[in-house]
């Protein structure tokens, strides 16, 4: 009997030390976070104190090391799912947004009229451009296909009722395939946005449909990569699928920078919820959003922020090197940041907008200007009711 | 609060402990420090039903005065008024939302508004101690009703918001010493690791196949398919998480009791492993299922007892009212019918023979529980009944898919782990390794055990720091 409490002090004793070392631990490795969590936390506010120690905890070291430690089980065990089948590990190393669900939408007809509608307002011709999220089956094969999210279909089935209601499109899953890239180097394994040189791609596509369909003799020379600097940032970026599931379980990405490498000179203004900025100077002073892609704060986890911020409210971006270049407005999600920064050299003002800011009344506006060209970009998750109230 | 959660198990049980031990010193201060503990505990999810919780403890301090101090038939009118008060409470609050819901249905074909966001998190079994603590008044099972002594009762955390339920005269009786019981302690701690590796590795990731499997079936045969195979796994992970969910969790409450100095009686005991419905019963939340027969079975028969239709009628309804008291869904007062209907079934004798054949009598009680849980799982009536036919291929559904192979290739481990542990395995090899403790096995267990213990504790707090626990399923509003 004495053996049977021996070996639960034993046990006892041990779960005793290991509740000593959180505090001591945390004070070694989170001091600074440590004291300002002790500073923010109001007893006035005394609702608010779990949630405020549970944000304060998410920054700790400890916190970090504790899911990488998740991560490693995972992959002992060799699990291809996390986060209840939200997130799906394929055997190429990617994660994918899972469902068991196949998407649906009976409102894509509407949507559809809608922008068929927003072009007998405007002066030029209305563009939907559709890129493809890395689910995509026309760019990858993937194993367990019933329980990845599949936007294909959605995809396909918008573009066909845009070309029923006479709206132009791009489909970009055709340059995609056509553009001799791997699909390692379109897609991030650790987030759901494609990368710069997908972006980059994006951007040479829809310069040859300008040139193609409306004749615009565009020179091609600001899409030919070789008049770009390439910084590649190796395994320094974890994205937001692998921010979530952590890094030991999805791994790191290269991020790639792109800059061109000649000259320009650009005047930005955006309008976020709280701010109105301007910036001006070359691409990389105007357009580079340094903090997103400083190191110093650790690995890169907003790609897309890395130029022009990724989303704003408004953003207005004017090249001054090229007054005679095309005016474009572009109602988009977060995915056109990087397109449109590499469109820049063709334009003299581009215009970026989302229909999700319910104060802009975006009929008005493109009434009130007269814009070459009105794209519409939205990838196939955001192709929902909230991406066309206009 | 959850026992489940970082918070718990990182900041408050360690000063909890620290606060109860340093104190032996003071009867008086101790109280008042496991009142605290227990108020904050409750705040801490709850901050808005903060008033409520401390009107729920004047009220029921009160009556607990009143029903010993006034002679017996004004007692008695005290404790109607009391049971009364709580009670309404509790029936208005979370029935009101069923009423209108089912009003609508009827008369517009549509559900009305949902009022269980207004339930206080914990007030389904506040309300049962409550009633019991204010019945045991009247019985004179509580010798003098002393303020600091019914906070501490209607207080203490490890009881606080989902059982056991357990009476203020056996929370009494279960205390040892006020001094440090070594022996207590390091048993509630094991207790509390296995209740909290249970909770996490084995009951959140078993919900995770039946959360999704329900939640497929709801969406009908004719937007998804969900294979009879998916259907009958996804159902056998919901019958092992609802047990390991209130095994966890009665662990981890007679755990922190244990670590406090209180040795209480157990609330579960493998009833998978149980020949009947009613064994089941009585082997699953023990507490609960005896608080009714103590407090409304009895009540009902009163002294008729070899009056078979007043047993019959009186153990239908108590089924009925345990099958409300889970929820207010038709799904569970069908429950309540579906499980009466078995205990009375074996009442009346006719299960005599079955008990005897072993392996059959097992089979017909997992059948009935089986399908039981079919009806709790389900959101409505509806969609159990899509579950079934899902069951079964009559929704045309194939018999298994990748979907199917996909839920057996990441839960099959968590499945079979779980399916083992439910049968009386471990008390048995327990109660060998005592008897056999000079054997080289048990010798090597006194390294193994505790190696054993903080591995687990370490993969549960993985996994709880990166997708945190899921409410407790008993952990309802």
């Amino acid at each position: 009997m004495k053996r049977f409490f021996l070996k639960k002090k034993i046990a006892a004793l041990g779960f005793m030390l290991i509740l000593l070392a959180v505090p001591v631990t945390l004070l070694l490795l989170d001091e600074p976070m440590v004291m300002t969590a002790i500073k923010n936390l109001k007893l006035e506010d005394w609702r608010q104190v779990p949630q405020e120690l549970q944000t304060q905890w998410q920054k700790t070291e400890l916190y970090e090391g504790l899911k990488g430690g998740y991560g490693r089980v995972l992959h002992r065990l060799d699990k291809k799912q996390t986060g209840a089948f939200n997130y799906i590990r394929e055997d190429n190393g990617f994660i994918y947004a899972g469902s068991f669900l196949k998407p649906k939408n009976d409102e894509l007809l509407d949507y559809a009229k809608s922008l068929r509608k927003l072009q007998s307002s405007s002066a030029g011709p209305i563009i939907f451009i559709s890129p493809p999220q890395k689910d995509s089956r026309v760019l990858v094969e993937l194993e367990d296909r019933e329980m990845i999210k599949q936007t294909d279909a959605i995809q396909d089935e918008f573009l066909l009722y845009l070309s029923y209601v006479q709206v132009d499109t791009l489909d970009l899953r055709d340059r995609f395939g056509a553009s001799g890239r791997s699909y390692e180097q379109l897609y991030y394994k650790t987030d759901e946005a494609f990368t710069t040189l997908a972006a980059f791609e994006s951007a040479g596509a829809i310069v040859e449909k300008l040139n193609r369909n409306y004749q615009e003799n565009l020179d091609p020379y600001y899409t030919d990569l070789a008049n770009y600097q390439v910084s590649v940032y190796e395994d320094q970026m974890v994205g937001s699928s692998g921010t979530v599931v952590g890094s030991s379980y999805a791994g790191f990405d290269d991020f790639t920078l792109l800059t061109p490498a000649f000259e320009t000179a650009y005047q930005w203004e955006y309008v976020t919820e709280n701010s109105k900025e301007q910036r001006s100077g070359t691409f990389a002073t105007a357009l580079i959003n340094d903090e997103n892609l400083s190191l110093e704060k650790g690995l890169i986890k907003n790609p897309m922020g890395v130029y022009l911020n990724g989303m704003n409210d408004f953003d207005k971006i004017i090249n001054p090197r090229n007054p005679e270049g095309l005016k474009i407005l572009c109602i988009r999600d977060e995915w056109f940041s990087p397109v449109a920064a590499f469109l820049m050299p063709y334009c003299s003002e581009i215009v970026l907008v989302s229909s999700a800011n319910s104060e802009f009344d975006i009929a008005a506006y493109i009434s009130e200007n007269q814009f070459d060209y009105i794209f519409v970009e939205y990838i196939p998750k955001n192709i929902t009711a909230a991406s066309f109230i206009f | 609060m959850l026992f489940s959660s970082l918070s718990f198990i990182v900041l408050f049980f360690p000063i909890a402990l620290s606060g109860y031990y340093l104190l032996s010193f003071s009867t008086s201060l101790r109280k008042v420090f496991m009142i605290l503990a227990g108020t904050v505990f409750y705040i801490w999810g709850e901050p808005d039903y903060f008033r409520i919780f401390l009107g729920l403890l004047t009220l029921n301090f009160i009556s607990g005065v009143l029903i010993q101090r006034l002679r017996r038939k004004y007692g008695r009118v005290a404790l109607i008024i009391t049971i009364v008060l709580n009670v309404s409470l509790f029936l208005v609050i979370r029935y009101t939302g069923m009423i209108f819901d089912s009003i609508d249905m009827v008369l517009y074909n549509q559900p009305g508004y949902d009022t269980s966001s207004l339930m206080p998190l914990g007030m389904a079994f506040f309300t049962l101690r409550a009633v019991s603590f204010n019945v045991d008044c009247y019985r004179k099972k509580i010798a003098a009703v002393k303020f600091m002594d019914t906070l501490y009762y209607l207080t203490f955390f490890p009881f606080l918001l989902a059982g056991p339920l357990v009476s203020y005269s056996k929370l009494e009786e279960g205390r040892s010493s006020l001094y440090f019981d070594s022996r207590r302690f390091s048993v509630g701690i094991t207790r509390f690791i296995i209740g909290l590796s249970k909770k996490i590795l084995v009951a959140d990731q078993l919900a995770i196949v039946s959360i999704q499997v329900f939640e497929l079936t709801s969406r009908g045969h004719q937007n998804v398919e969900v294979s009879v195979l998916s259907a009958w796994f996804g159902l056998f992970c919901y019958a092992l998480r609802i047990y390991y969910d209130i095994s966890a969790y009665s662990d981890m409450a007679i755990g922190i009791a244990l670590c406090l100095g209180y040795k209480v009686d157990e609330n579960v005991n493998y009833p998978y492993a149980s020949r009947t419905v009613t064994e089941f019963f009585n082997r699953y939340q023990i507490s609960l299922i005896k608080w009714f027969k103590d407090y409304v079975m009895t009540v009902m028969i009163g002294k008729n007892t070899g009056n078979t239709d007043r047993m019959i009628l009186s153990c239908f309804l108590v089924w009925l009212i345990i099958g409300l008291w889970h929820g207010a869904n038709w799904t569970f007062v069908f429950w309540g019918l579906w499980i009466s209907l078995f205990v009375l079934l074996e009442k009346i004798h006719i299960f005599e023979k079955l008990e005897k054949r072993r392996y059959l009598s097992r089979f017909y009680t997992l059948t009935v529980i089986i399908i039981g849980w079919v009806i709790f799982g389900s959101a409505e009536l509806t969609q159990a009944g899509e579950y079934f036919r899902n069951l079964t291929g009559l929704n045309n559904n194939v018999l298994f898919n990748d979907q199917t192979w996909f839920l057996i290739r990441e839960f099959g481990l968590a499945f079979l782990i779980g399916l083992v542990f439910c049968f009386p395995i471990a008390p048995k090899a327990n109660q060998w390794l005592l008897k056999n403790d000079e054997t080289l096995l048990a010798k090597l267990n006194q390294f193994v055990y505790p190696v054993m213990i903080w591995s687990l504790f370490g993969v549960a707090i993985l996994y709880l720091n990166a997708q945190g626990a899921l409410p407790f399923i008993y952990f309802f509003r």
